[in-house]
């Protein structure tokens, strides 16, 4: 049975043509129509490629692939779960290329971590159906299996009557895997066996029967006890010898990084993921996972990192906003026709991603204390690109500010006139007193050359 | 014969012949001034030289087949103004070229699995470099030049796909021609 795979963009779905491995001297390459057309995302595909970064190397071994769609796609990471599944089909002999007939189309969307394989919420999703709707009208007509693929989180937004069956996916990997047997369910909520929620935080998954396991019960007196420095589960050797571990383990540090703070000593790049799925670790695999993350293979010691709940996370509200100018011009230019600049607030922002438009002169950030007492944090702004942030207009880092019980806070940063492309910020704050920080990230979508070109 | 004297329909008449040459007098001082060879200097060369954007054009190519002094001109800029310049390829070597070595930079020709006639065109900064080149410009044998805008690096590799009958691929191999790495 073969599959054919649209990926649903904000313009119109694109079909995956091909995708053919190359030479692994090449770096990948995502083009249009067989062209010699790289497309823009062409990086951001070669990153999710390969290792350490990317997932398909992972997959399938090779690190090498070119890849070409009938439509472009331009920016953002919603692709990425549409090009793992192509992969995965692909190496199952079950992907239809270009003029292949197919059993199934799947119009799919959702950007993909690469750590643990989760399924990231993406925007935009009844537009990109819409635009697609026609199309997978005139396949279902033709009595092709018809699916629109999305991630979990973004059901929400769903408003369709297309009669389209929709498969929400949670993880890639799990939805591969069921793919393969030709049974997709209408959810896949397969985590919840392997993860274990506590205050929204995915928590590293260890297999049951043995010291390994958490239990929510066992996390919950680590967080209360009075002890928190008590090492409770100090597995032995035997322990060790007896321990199943199973593949996609979390690592723990970026997880608590924006949530639970207290990081420094569990994580060094996060730990190493198992090769098999229900493969049996041996003691060296938990030692050498042990050595990656930097600890001793106590998991008292670890949940004694887990024990301190990010007070900061309620105290601190953060806001977003566009700072663009008054008269709808270019920035560039601003202060000769004496115009200020307007403040937009930008809604659900932070951890999604953002449309830069060429007439956002800066962005605003305004925090607020929302406890019952003072507040003293570092802020903190750093970005991928360094061309992004104008210097001149940024706090100096690590300002310390002081905050009374609902006073708020403005920090505004100047964009660059010269940016381009995708980015990302992250504006990091940090308590004066207990270290503790929340990271509040940006991804921003460069500009189109239309929207580039109205200020020319 | 004075204007007051005339009839309006002799005024009207007039205005309009007076419209008409102006009219023909303009179209005709634009053809003069198109027809006119534009003259290349120093600026163009200038420009082609340290500005990756801009391309070659046939007036300027003819005009440095016309005028040594503004070949070994641009020969100079491009040398100055480059952020390295492969060396010529060595004088055994013959046919075409799948690579070119340099201190610290290499380009190599791949053929593509996925498209047969095309190649990639792969550029690798070995070292450290404080400036990344934006452009890469051939010199051929013939003293025809040829740029490309470099897509942006990816660990320190500059990677582009082309036709492998495309002139700018034929020149690349061609062991009389020189390469520069615009700034």
């Amino acid at each position: 049975m073969k599959t054919r795979i649209l990926i649903a963009t904000s313009e119109g779905p694109s079909e995956i043509q091909s995708l053919v491995p190359e030479d692994p001297d090449v770096a990948c390459a995502v083009c249009l129509n067989g062209s010699t057309e790289a497309l823009p995302i062409t990086r951001g595909y070669h990153a999710f490629v390969r290792k350490p970064t990317g997932v398909i190397e992972r997959m399938t071994g090779h690190k090498s692939y070119r890849m070409d769609v009938s439509a472009s796609i331009t920016n953002g990471e919603s692709w990425q779960l549409g090009v793992y599944l192509a992969h995965a089909l692909m190496e199952k002999n079950e992907l239809a290329m270009q003029g292949e007939a197919a059993d199934q189309v799947w119009l799919v969307t959702g950007a993909v971590n690469a750590r643990d394989e989760a399924v990231h919420s993406v925007s935009h999703i009844q537009q990109k159906l819409n635009y697609a709707a026609d199309l997978l009208k005139e396949l279902k007509a033709k009595g092709a299996k018809v699916g629109f693929v999305l991630p979990v989180e973004d059901m929400p937004q769903l408003e369709n009557d297309f009669d389209i069956p929709a498969f929400p996916v949670e993880i890639a990997s799990e939805m591969v895997t069921d793919a393969r047997k030709y049974k997709v369910p209408t959810t896949l909520d397969t985590r919840k066996n392997k993860q274990i929620a506590f205050g929204g935080v995915g928590i590293v998954m260890l297999a049951a029967g043995s010291v390994f396991a958490y239990q929510t019960g066992y996390l919950n007196q680590f967080i209360y006890q009075d002890r928190p420095e008590e090492v409770i589960f100090a597995p032995t050797k035997e322990d060790l010898e007896k321990a199943e571990v199973k593949e996609n383990i979390t690592p723990i540090g970026p997880e608590l990084d924006s949530n639970m703070g207290e990081t420094d000593t569990i994580v060094a790049g996060g730990w190493a993921t198992l090769p098999d799925e229900d493969a049996i670790a041996s003691e060296t695999n938990v030692k050498d996972m042990v050595e990656v993350a930097g600890q001793l293979p106590q998991q008292g010691e670890m949940a004694t990192q887990l024990v301190k709940p990010n007070q900061l996370e309620d105290q601190l509200s953060f806001q977003l906003f566009e700072m663009k100018t008054a008269d709808g011009g270019s920035c560039a230019g601003r202060k000769y026709r004496d115009t200020s600049l307007t403040v937009f607030e930008i809604k659900a922002a932070f951890d999604q991603d953002w449309q830069d438009d060429p007439d956002v002169c800066g962005l605003r950030v305004l925090m607020k204390n929302l406890s019952d007492n003072a507040l003293a944090f570092s802020i903190s702004v750093t970005s991928d690109n360094q061309d992004v942030i104008r210097k001149r207009d940024v706090l100096d880092n690590d300002k310390v500010v002081s905050l009374d019980e609902g006073q708020e806070f403005t920090y505004e940063m100047g964009l660059s006139l010269f940016r381009s492309g995708n980015y990302d910020l992250a504006i990091v704050a940090t308590d004066a007193n207990s270290d503790v920080s929340i990271t509040k990230n940006i991804s921003a979508i460069g500009w189109t050359e239309e929207a580039s070109a109205k200020f020319q | 014969m004075s204007w007051n004297l005339l009839s309006e329909d002799e005024k009207r008449r007039a205005e309009e012949r007076f419209t008409g040459l102006s009219i023909v007098d303009n179209i005709r001082q634009q053809m003069l001034a198109e027809s006119r060879e534009r003259r290349y200097g120093f600026g163009d060369v200038y420009q082609f030289a340290t500005n990756a954007h801009i391309e070659m054009t046939s007036g300027l190519q003819k005009a440095l087949k016309q005028d040594d002094k503004l070949q070994s001109a641009l020969d100079q800029l491009l040398s100055e103004r480059v952020v390295y310049q492969f060396p010529r390829a060595a004088a055994a070597s013959s046919g075409n070229l799948e690579s070119r070595e340099g201190d610290g930079f290499s380009i190599q020709i791949k053929h593509s699995r996925a498209q047969s006639g095309q190649v990639y065109i792969i550029l690798k900064m070995e070292d450290a470099f404080q400036q990344e080149p934006t452009a890469i410009t051939l010199k051929s044998g013939e003293g025809q030049y040829l740029k490309k805008l470099l897509p942006l690096s990816v660990d320190g590799v500059f990677q582009f796909l082309a036709e492998e009958d495309d002139e700018f691929v034929k020149t690349l191999r061609d062991v009389a021609s020189e390469v520069f790495l615009n700034s």
